[in-house]
């Protein structure tokens, strides 16, 4: 007797659908699982035997052979233990349910027949969803990220018991309902807040023009001097997320298993700070069953890159692709893998290795070896950063001053206002923000008045300026006259723009 | 043989020093009668050391004067012995002159007076400022600055007697088609082109530590003064100070800060007696008891003034001499950063404030 119940895999960030073919036959008892399963798929024997016979239900002394299908996938995680012994207690009889194939089910069992949480439980519900399949059965404790999948009846379990005798008496039980209403940015609660940065009004500044526009940062500072302290921050001042890009990033969270399980969608922009010994893989993403890197974790939100010469070469150079797209490609052998990476990125470095330059008192360093730190970040990425600030540390009187700094909530509201200017505008070519400006829309949508052109110009042949700043400026600009409110790009921005490319000028030993 | 090459051969010859040479050109009265001397004649003479007489007889044998010429040739040089009508007539007087050097570049005015400006590789805000401006201040008097071409002063010194349209001449410590320092490759062409480059090292020299202190002496012997800019408590700027002393030269040192690590040796200097430089005017009195017809020649377009209005005025107000944070401008000027930015910006176009890393600006 054969019998098929439909589960799910990932391939990348979406789900696809693996149906599970149980067949029981007379013969010797034995128990195969085909269809390039993994050693923890493999495994699953042990669990689904021993769950079955604690759950009360006799488990078959026939053979039994099991099929995931497609066959010629690779499949990997415990999440189909659940549909393997549903069928075989199909097959058994124990179960009878004529819509089986009407349900997505995933799950993992323990020994006692307890379920156990699954990742990936969002992407694939989504899938299933456009497979037409509207029932769910997961475990408990996924309910919550399951339930943001809407039109999905959802119905939860904590045991293959329960499981049992929702399916023999059918719909004895009511699916799960759960109010998406506070997914969004009231509830934005975020541990930091710009209020307690005190001083650094010029940081400050630069980074609501680097959220208002999506703006790549480069801060150059002292040790102590507060650049992973306003890093840390920057999740909190960028524009509210839109329910789609909750859901982006709670897929990448869900199928990393990162998830936690009172969550349901997450609404908060994700902050990484991946430590500077990071690999290339984990960085941008791979292994040899894909999983996203912290690039893609950091999708939508800030990803901090600290002490920015420290990192590994490969690893640093493995960030350009994904920088520029917005996305990261991974290939294998399987298949490509596509993992959106759309953040902001901050990059942290000290001035000099001593960290002290230009502090002539307390920094040692030889230009030479100044200039041979900086080169440590080459210049094609330096190429992908709009912005670099120049961080200070703050005097004394000023960290102990009373004087109340800004909120986090007030700075929002600009960067919302002038990040709805740019959603309008670019409505028609796609993008969301002036960072994603290509150098041929730059030109056409950072238009500059004559009297501008007469300064860029002046200051591009004046300053030893490198061309890469031109529209990089543009940009930064329009981003600007954006928080402005003006329509045109005036004198005032342009002006503004230009303090934030100390990099270019040649005295950093570039 | 041209009776200069045998100049060039005595300068090659291993573990002859200046001495050895004056001892040597006492009993033969010239090069060439050294070389054409039998071997036996020199093994005779009881002043040298057993090595010194071998490294003798042996070099004549190897001296090859086309490898020179190829030189000569290929890397557009030119030769320039101590008999030379255009050796530097000041370098002739001291303990132990070069007996040759090789040069490239404009060719050399041996009447016109020259300055030594030096300091430390590794220098500060100020210490770049006051090197370049002194050059460049100094060249408006026809004088011509000789500085080491290494790194950190030297290299703002030529750039600034360059930016005045100067005369520069840069001693080296290696051979003359080596950039040493490398970054540097650029301004040495402009020097080749506009000034003078020179070493007393063959074609082929790398540049070794020693060769730098000995480059030293003929800095400070072809200057009629030498003027320290920055130099820290053991810098080899005070070996050219010593030596500058030693050859009977004017020393002007440029007074630092009190508490500055990279101005102690300046400092010290003054303690000792030098004179004080605070501007180039105070060098062209010195040398005007010696010499005579140092006149600045006027710049025209030097008095252009820019009128400031409003804001940028009180901006401009707020930047003082020294390099001033962006913070202190903002508390200052009691204005918002964005303001602030912009402001700046229009001044460093206007060129009137610079801007320094780490966003202090300073005035220019």
């Amino acid at each position: 007797m054969m019998k098929k119940v439909m589960s799910g895999a990932l391939v990348g960030i979406e789900g696809c659908m693996i149906g599970v073919e149980v067949d029981v036959v007379e013969g010797l008892p034995s128990f195969t699982i085909v269809g390039l399963p993994s050693t923890a798929i493999k495994e699953a024997k042990e669990r689904v035997r021993a769950a079955i016979k604690n759950s009360g239900c006799k488990f078959p002394m026939n053979r039994i052979t099991v099929n995931l299908a497609p066959a010629e996938m690779k499949k990997d995680g415990a999440a189909f233990d659940l549909p393997i012994a549903i069928g075989i207690l199909l097959c058994n009889g124990d179960v009878s349910c004529c819509d089986i194939q009407q349900y997505f089910i995933i799950g993992e069992l323990a020994l006692d027949g307890t379920l156990r949480s699954v990742t990936g439980v969002l992407p694939m519900l989504f899938h299933a969803k456009e497979m037409n399949i509207t029932r769910c059965i997961v475990p408990i404790e996924n309910v919550k990220e399951a339930a943001v999948v809407k039109g999905m009846d959802i119905y939860p379990f904590k045991h293959l018991q329960e499981v049992v005798k929702f399916l023999k008496d059918n719909k004895h039980c009511m699916p799960y309902t759960h109010t998406l209403s506070n997914y969004t940015n009231d509830t934005r609660v975020y541990e930091v807040d710009f209020e307690e940065v005190k001083g650094q009004p010029l940081a400050k500044r630069a980074l609501e023009i680097a959220a208002a526009g999506g703006h790549n940062v480069l801060m150059i500072g002292p040790p102590g001097s507060g650049k992973t302290m306003l890093a840390k921050r920057m999740p909190t001042i960028l524009p509210d997320m839109t329910f789609e890009e909750c859901v982006e990033i709670t897929k990448i969270y869900s199928i990393t298993g990162q998830l936690k399980s009172d969550l349901s969608l997450i609404s908060e922009r994700p902050f990484r700070a991946p430590h500077h010994t990071v690999s290339a893989v984990s960085l941008i993403g791979g292994g040899s069953m894909v999983k996203p890197g912290e690039v893609s974790l950091a999708h939508n939100g800030v990803l901090f890159l600290d002490e920015l010469p420290e990192f590994r070469r490969d690893a640093l150079e493995a960030l350009r692709q994904p920088l520029e797209e917005g996305e990261v490609h991974i290939s294998r052998i399987q298949g490509n893998y596509r993992f959106p990476s759309r953040s902001v990125v901050i990059g942290g470095l000290n001035p000099c290795p001593c960290g002290f330059a230009p502090d002539e008192n307390r920094c040692n360093c030889t230009p030479k070896q100044i200039e041979k730190y900086l080169q440590k970040v080459s210049g094609p990425l330096i190429d992908r950063m709009d912005m670099h600030i120049e961080v200070s540390q703050i005097e004394y009187d000023t960290l102990t001053s009373q004087i109340p700094e800004e909120n986090s909530k007030t700075i929002r509201m600009r960067v919302n206002e002038a990040r709805n200017l740019q959603l309008q505008r670019y409505k028609e070519i796609g993008i969301q923000n002036n960072a994603q400006l290509s150098s041929a829309q730059a030109a056409s949508h950072c238009k500059l008045n004559k009297e501008c052109d007469v300064i860029l110009r002046k200051f591009f042949e004046n300053m030893n300026m490198s061309v890469r700043a031109y529209h990089r400026i543009l940009k930064v600009a329009r981003t600007i006259a954006d928080l402005d409110k003006s329509i045109n790009i005036e004198i005032n921005h342009l002006t503004e723009a230009i303090q934030y490319r100390g990099l270019d000028r040649k005295y950093w030993g570039r | 043989m041209d009776h200069r090459w045998y100049w060039v051969w005595m300068q090659e010859i291993a573990q002859i020093g200046p001495k050895t040479i004056h001892t040597l050109l006492e009993i033969f009265k010239s090069p060439k009668e050294i070389f054409l001397t039998s071997s036996e004649e020199i093994l005779k003479i009881s002043q040298l050391t057993k090595t010194q007489k071998e490294n003798i007889i042996r070099s004549r044998n190897s001296f090859s004067i086309e490898k020179y010429e190829h030189w000569i040739e290929k890397w557009g040089i030119e030769l320039c012995t101590i008999e030379d009508m255009d050796y530097p007539p000041l370098l002739k007087n001291i303990y132990d002159p070069p007996l040759v050097l090789y040069k490239k570049g404009k060719s050399y005015d041996p009447a016109v007076v020259c300055i030594a400006i030096v300091g430390s590789r590794n220098c500060t805000t100020y210490g770049k400022k006051m090197a370049y401006d002194l050059a460049k201040d100094l060249t408006a008097y026809g004088i011509t600055i000789i500085s080491g071409f290494a790194r950190g002063i030297d290299t703002y010194v030529h750039q600034g007697t360059l930016a005045g349209g100067g005369n520069t001449v840069a001693v080296l410590g290696c051979g003359l088609e080596c950039c040493y320092p490398p970054e540097n490759k650029y301004l040495k062409n402009q020097i080749e082109e506009k000034g003078m480059i020179l070493s007393e090292y063959p074609i082929g020299a790398r540049p070794l530590a020693h060769h730098f202190p000995q480059r030293n002496r003929i800095i400070s012997g072809m200057s009629a003064g030498v003027i320290v800019v920055e130099a820290a408590e053991k810098s080899g700027s005070l070996i050219t100070a010593d030596l500058a002393l030693n050859q009977g030269r004017e020393v002007f040192s440029v007074p630092g800060n009190a508490t500055s690590r990279n101005s102690r040796g300046c400092n010290q200097l003054i303690k000792q007696g030098c004179s004080v430089v605070t501007c180039a005017e105070d060098v062209i009195e010195t040398l005007s008891f010696s010499y005579k017809g140092l006149i600045k020649k006027e710049n025209n377009n030097k008095n252009l003034k820019i009128t400031l209005e409003g804001s940028e005025k009180r901006i401009y107000d707020c930047i003082l001499d020294e390099p001033t944070h962006i913070e202190m401008i903002l508390v200052q000027s009691k204005m918002i950063i964005q303001e602030v930015q912009s402001i700046l910006t229009i001044l460093e176009l206007k060129g009137i404030i610079k801007q320094l890393p780490s966003k202090y600006f300073i005035r220019t």
